[in-house]
């Protein structure tokens, strides 16, 4: 390797941008920690800290996110990891589009996803009514509801970093490093425990924390099917709306520290990551399954793509169900277009959709420079620098976006442009912030991996042949880091368009998002439009992380 | 000597691709054997069965006696030198080298006091700490051999271990890696696709080409007494020479030319029973042509088209117009110029030293 890109010598851009960046991501955060502080008379004070501390249930709240989102890492890990190995190892036939299609989960928004599992295991779900009838059962078997049914959520879409993370380090690890093991006289147990598994640490620990710190700031699944069960998230939204704004502020601080803490511990750990040794890697052909596993295994995994696929076939076909034709009958009796054309026809009913779209590219676009100039002049930049620049850019990803929310409430709702502070609250303008917030780590994240892998060496020959820094910047820099950047700005699109957990604390009735609009449509009993929408979320979220998203495997997730 | 190593008519394939063919070779105990060949023809594939990492279709492999030819690889006894050294990088230097010897049984300090003996043995002494990643390369090539000999095996095995450094670098580590396989006394199989890294370390090198063995011996045999054309031109410089085969007073030749009255070199063939229907082909190195005067008996007119000074010995390009001007390469010892671009010379080859080799046209091409 040779020295880093050359530094620039005009600090004042980076400059300029930091303070934007301290401005938007951390000074939100900052208020909300002054205003929790403060006692509703003007003057510094715990009070609100000390209600907080004295109150069982925000404890309660507290631990059950922490043990859930514990219980989710697990789960995800006992589904995901095992998979990894059978699909880095071994060769079958369709392996290729099961790949794929096991990666399906990460495009349903967390809503359409709970939507799709309502649907499908909800009290009047198609599974439900299917087994119920099956066992000649006049109730229901079982009830989606508590932490159970979060769990199962969190499983079904977070197994997919485990899978995603620890497959591409089975096929990053040289397969001579288990041939000299075995060589040198250890048996398979050895072989994974001392050798593997070391492999997979920083894989297991990326896919792990990612896990706990999405299920920390999950909130669509424990909203529709927690009830009674409160995490925090759902805390904080239920003291927001019941009015105690002080109180929520105190819960997102407590909620944002535990989050930062588990991302403080878990870099320790992985601390002494390990640098691979490389002299290349020998080429590894998977063997194909022998014997009874040749069929059975193919057909389980054939299997489990296929209950991974149901929520979405699901979305299908309630958009398909004329309100109030389905009863008591195991099968929907009448499918057809009635909703869609009542979601065409009605210009109200769009007006989410054209909401989402502008506010999703709006938020996704100014991600992406923002993501990318940070990534870029923090390059170039010394130590202390960098780190501001770049820890700007990735901390909103450890802070849940419930946190977010209730922050722009807070910093937003005073009009005080001396104090850096706008009255935005009420206004079309809140949500596409929030969102830029919520997706800047992922555009950000996206063009610092890219950016990395860029050979430094290559700028100077454009500068040594007389390439400005503009130029150099169009003809050399982006077109190699552009798949890294398409794939941040598909992930920022997807998850600004189905967002719930930030627009259900800020939005306004005038710019009302696709999520929203799903909601009330459910609580409606609008089932067949609920699922419309869920389905065009589906279809746009599938559609753009294909399409852009091949170099998602590239650290943007 | 015993043979350590018993390799019986080895098949192996990948799908419908055939790998090794009846592969068939013995090494005895302490030697060192270098297997050399192009790039695929097999040698990675021969070693990784030797390793029990493959499984063959057909054939059998014997070591010490013993049929390992289904032996799991943890249960053989042999050492291992990948290619691109697989140190575990998780692990220190001393923990690579003593990932082997947990698995004898033995003790916390039998294997401290091991550790630092192999680790002496490739001069790395008090290396134990070190991180693997800190390692220069060759360095990691020296770890990759400690921790294959740890263990003491039966046989070592190296996959190119010298392709992964740099030039400089790689002279020098060969020499070091000589004089350890020595002094260990191990019998060694070692993989190469370089002549002169095969000729420097195997006592014995055996020539795989495309799944085939095709020549087993010490290094001169198989330079001086190639049995064919594609030995011959894997190790060393050839000269093929196409004409007629005739019986002289003292042997055999080859006529150049097809006019009676045509010198007659010299040549020899590696069996008697060669087939030389469709004419017969004359090997000779460059070294074992010289430039002559008119009158010499064998001399064949040429002109000189290209000459590479050598620092003492010179290399030279002729033509020969007698033979529709094929060209030959002569290289001889070069005090005071002994011809220049342009010049016409006679070229004959030398009386002394080992005799061109002959076969047959359709056999020499590798069979
Ligand atoms: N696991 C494998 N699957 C399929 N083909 C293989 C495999 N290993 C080696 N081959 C093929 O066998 C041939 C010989 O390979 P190899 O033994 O690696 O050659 P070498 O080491 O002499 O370069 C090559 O054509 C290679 O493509
Ligand atoms: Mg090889």
């Amino acid at each position: 390797m040779t020295g880093g890109p050359r530094r620039t010598r005009w600090p004042l851009a980076a400059t300029a941008l930091t303070a934007l960046l301290l401005w938007l991501v951390g000074y939100p955060l900052l208020i909300t920690l002054i205003e929790a502080l403060r006692s509703p008379s003007g003057g510094f004070s715990l009070e609100t800290f000390s209600t907080f501390a004295q109150r069982g249930e925000e404890w309660l709240a507290l631990w059950r996110s922490l043990w859930l989102s514990l219980a989710s890492v697990v789960a995800a890990a006992v589904l995901g990891v095992p998979l990894a190995f059978l699909f880095a190892r071994r060769d079958f036939p369709g392996r290729r589009l099961l790949t794929a299609l096991l990666t399906l989960p990460v495009s349903l928004p967390p809503l359409v996803g709970v939507l799709a599992f309502l649907f499908l295991y909800g009290e009047s779900g198609l599974i439900t009514r299917l087994v119920g009838g099956f066992l000649g059962m006049s109730e229901a078997p079982w009830r989606l509801q508590g932490w159970p049914a979060i769990l199962l959520v969190h499983a079904y879409s977070m197994y997919v970093y485990f899978f995603l993370f620890a497959r591409a380090a089975l096929l990053a690890t040289d397969p001579s490093q288990r041939e000299a093991a075995a060589s040198l006289g250890a048996g398979r147990w050895r072989i994974l425990r001392e050798v593997t598994l070391p492999a997979l640490r920083p894989a297991l620990l990326g896919a792990g924390l990612l896990t706990f710190l999405t299920s920390m700031a999950s909130f669509s699944a424990p909203y529709l099917f927690g009830g009674s069960f409160r995490v925090m998230t759902t805390q904080i939204v239920a003291s927001k709306l019941n009015g105690n704004l002080r109180l929520a502020m105190v819960e997102s601080v407590a909620l944002a520290a535990v989050a930062f803490f588990a991302l403080v511990v878990s870099r320790r750990w992985g601390g002494g990551s390990v640098v691979a040794v490389s002299h290349g890697v020998a080429a590894y052909t998977a063997p194909p399954l022998t014997g009874f596993g040749r069929w059975v295994v193919p057909a389980m995994a054939w299997g489990f793509a296929f209950v991974l696929l149901l929520p979405h076939a699901v979305l299908i076909v309630l958009s398909l169900v004329p309100t109030a034709t389905w009863t008591v009958e195991l099968f929907p009796p009448v499918l057809d277009l009635s909703n869609y054309r009542t979601f065409f026809t009605d210009a109200r009913r769009l007006a989410p959709v054209v909401s989402s779209a502008w506010m999703a590219t709006l938020a996704s676009a100014a991600a992406l420079v923002l993501g990318f100039l940070a990534a870029n002049l923090g390059r170039r930049q010394r130590g202390r620098w960098r780190g501001l620049l770049e820890g700007m850019v990735v901390l909103p990803w450890a802070i849940p976006g419930t946190v977010f929310a209730v922050a722009l409430a807070v910093t937003f709702s005073v009009d005080q442009p001396w104090a850096g502070r706008f009255l935005l609250i009420g206004t079309t303008w809140i949500l596409p912030l929030a969102y830029l917030l919520r997706t800047l780590p992922l555009t950000g994240r996206a063009a610092i991996a890219g950016l990395a892998q860029l050979d430094p060496a290559q700028e100077e020959a454009a500068a040594a042949l007389g390439a400005g820094r503009w130029r150099s910047l169009w003809r050399v820099t982006l077109p190699q880091v552009r798949p890294a950047l398409a794939a941040g700005l598909a992930l920022a699109f997807i998850t600004s368009l189905g967002d719930f957990v930030t627009s259900i604390i800020l939005y306004t009735y005038e710019n009302r998002p696709i999520a929203i609009e799903i909601y009330s449509n459910l609580r409606l009993q609008e089932i067949g439009l609920a699922a419309v929408y869920g389905v065009l979320l589906m279809l746009l979220s599938t559609v753009v992380l294909f399409t852009w998203g091949e170099g998602r495997k590239a650290g943007a997730i | 000597m015993t043979d350590l190593l018993t390799i019986d008519s080895i098949d192996k394939s990948f799908g419908a691709h055939r790998v090794l063919e009846q592969v068939s070779l013995r090494v005895p105990e302490g030697e060192v054997l270098a297997l050399l060949g192009p790039s695929g023809s097999g040698k990675t594939t021969l070693l990784r069965l030797l390793a029990g990492f493959e499984r063959a279709d057909g054939g059998r492999i014997e070591i010490a006696g013993e049929d390992v030819t289904s032996l799991a690889p943890a249960k053989r006894g042999v050492g291992m030198v990948f290619q691109h050294y697989a140190l575990f990088p998780h692990l220190d230097v001393g923990k690579n080298v003593a990932f082997g010897l947990s698995s004898l049984g033995f003790c916390g300090d039998q294997i401290a006091a091991r550790v630092a003996e192999v680790l002496a043995l490739v001069d790395l002494v008090g290396f134990e700490r070190r991180a693997v990643g800190e390692l220069s390369g060759g360095q990691q090539q020296r770890v990759a051999v400690a921790r294959a000999l740890a263990p003491r095996p039966r046989l070592l095995l190296l996959d190119e271990p010298l392709s992964n450094l740099d030039p400089m670098l790689r002279e020098r580590t060969r020499r070091a890696l000589r004089t350890l396989v020595r002094e260990v006394g191990i019998t060694t199989v070692l993989v190469t696709h370089e002549q002169q890294e095969a000729f420097d370390l195997g006592d014995r090198i055996a020539l795989l080409y495309e799944g085939r063995l095709q020549q087993v011996g010490p290094p001169d045999l198989l330079y001086e007494k190639p049995v064919n054309r594609f030995v011959a031109t894997f190790v060393g410089r050839p000269n093929f020479l196409r004409g007629e085969w005739v019986a002289t007073e003292d042997g055999e030749g080859v006529r150049l030319t097809r006019f009676e009255g045509a010198p007659v070199w010299p040549g020899e063939r590696n069996g008697p029973a060669l087939d030389l229907v469709g004419g017969a082909e004359l090997m000779l190195r460059p070294e074992a042509l010289q430039f002559v005067s008119a009158g010499d008996p064998l001399a064949v007119a040429g002109r000189v088209v290209e000459r590479a000074y050598g620092g003492g010995i010179s290399h030279f390009r002729v033509s020969l117009p007698e033979r529709d001007g094929e060209a030959v390469e002569v290289e001889v010892l070069d005090r005071s110029s002994v011809a220049a671009e342009g010049d016409a010379v006679f070229v004959a080859p030398q009386l002394q030293g080992p005799r061109g080799r002959i076969w047959g046209t359709r056999t020499g091409a590798s069979e």
